[in-house]
């Protein structure tokens, strides 16, 4: 089927005066659809505009994911909880509190790309503390249970003292 | 819209447009200014965080760097069509 395609093209070069009518054509970009060079820079500013909205969008949601963390000591896990820019949590909780430590690794993507969320439930705290997305959850894990029981065999060394 | 007209030919043929209303290039100018300064805003707020609230200061220098040239590429990219839109 034929296409139609109307362009008001030859009105604004004419209107240029002197205009080169050969440098008017920008059609490289727009499938061989002749463009003006003022709605091709219109063209640019908006693009440019949209990416620069979508650039600034997406670091503020890497910081908030960035800022969101979890550290691990030899005797409490602080958990940096970052909400949104302004807005963050901060929890700790003793390594002997730890009852038991879930990893949640589920999609094609997670379990190609080895991350996932990791959920400690820990004596006496309702809240259950989950950091998501989390790089090679098992290894975050085997480090917590790793302190856990140091922690632990240091603690009862004391006590039998 | 003219029925079998592609998207392509739809966004050339309202860019065409645009450029011969008068109101257009305050409006860009305004939209251009506008936008300048909640970037400087939000840049701010991004680099507050980074600076105050980042464990490793040399870890976030890569993604700082990164942010700030891609935006002054885009914002130069703005400003370049701009100018030449309103020559």
């Amino acid at each position: 089927m034929p296409r139609l395609f109307l362009f008001p093209y030859d009105r604004h070069t004419a209107r240029r005066e002197g205009g080169s009518r050969g440098a008017a054509a920008l059609v490289a970009l727009f499938g061989g659809i002749p463009i003006s060079p003022e709605a091709f820079a219109l063209w640019i500013f908006v693009s440019s505009g949209w990416f620069l909205l979508g650039w600034v969008l997406f670091f503020v949601i890497w910081t908030n994911y960035y800022l969101d963390v979890w550290i691990v000591t030899d005797r409490k896990i602080i958990d940096v909880e970052q909400h949104r820019l302004f807005s963050r949590d901060i929890s700790e909780f003793g390594l002997d509190r730890i009852q038991n430590i879930t990893i949640e690794v589920s999609g094609i993507l997670p379990t190609m790309l080895h991350f996932g969320n990791i959920h400690v439930e820990t004596a006496g705290e309702s809240r259950k503390f989950i950091i998501k997305y989390v790089p090679h959850p098992d290894k975050v894990k085997d480090v917590i249970f790793k302190q856990h029981e140091e922690f632990m065999k240091s603690r009862m060394g004391r006590s039998s003292l | 819209m003219q029925e079998g007209v592609s998207s392509t030919a739809s966004v050339v043929l309202f860019l065409e447009k645009l450029v011969v209303d008068p109101l257009v290039r305050p409006v860009l100018w305004g939209v251009f200014l506008f936008g300048l300064f909640l970037w400087g805003v939000m840049t701010w707020i991004l680099l507050y965080h980074w600076k105050s609230y980042s464990f490793d200061q040399q870890k976030i220098r890569g993604p700082k760097r990164l942010y700030l040239y891609v935006s002054a590429v885009l914002i130069l990219l703005m400003f370049a069509s701009l100018i030449s839109f309103s020559l």
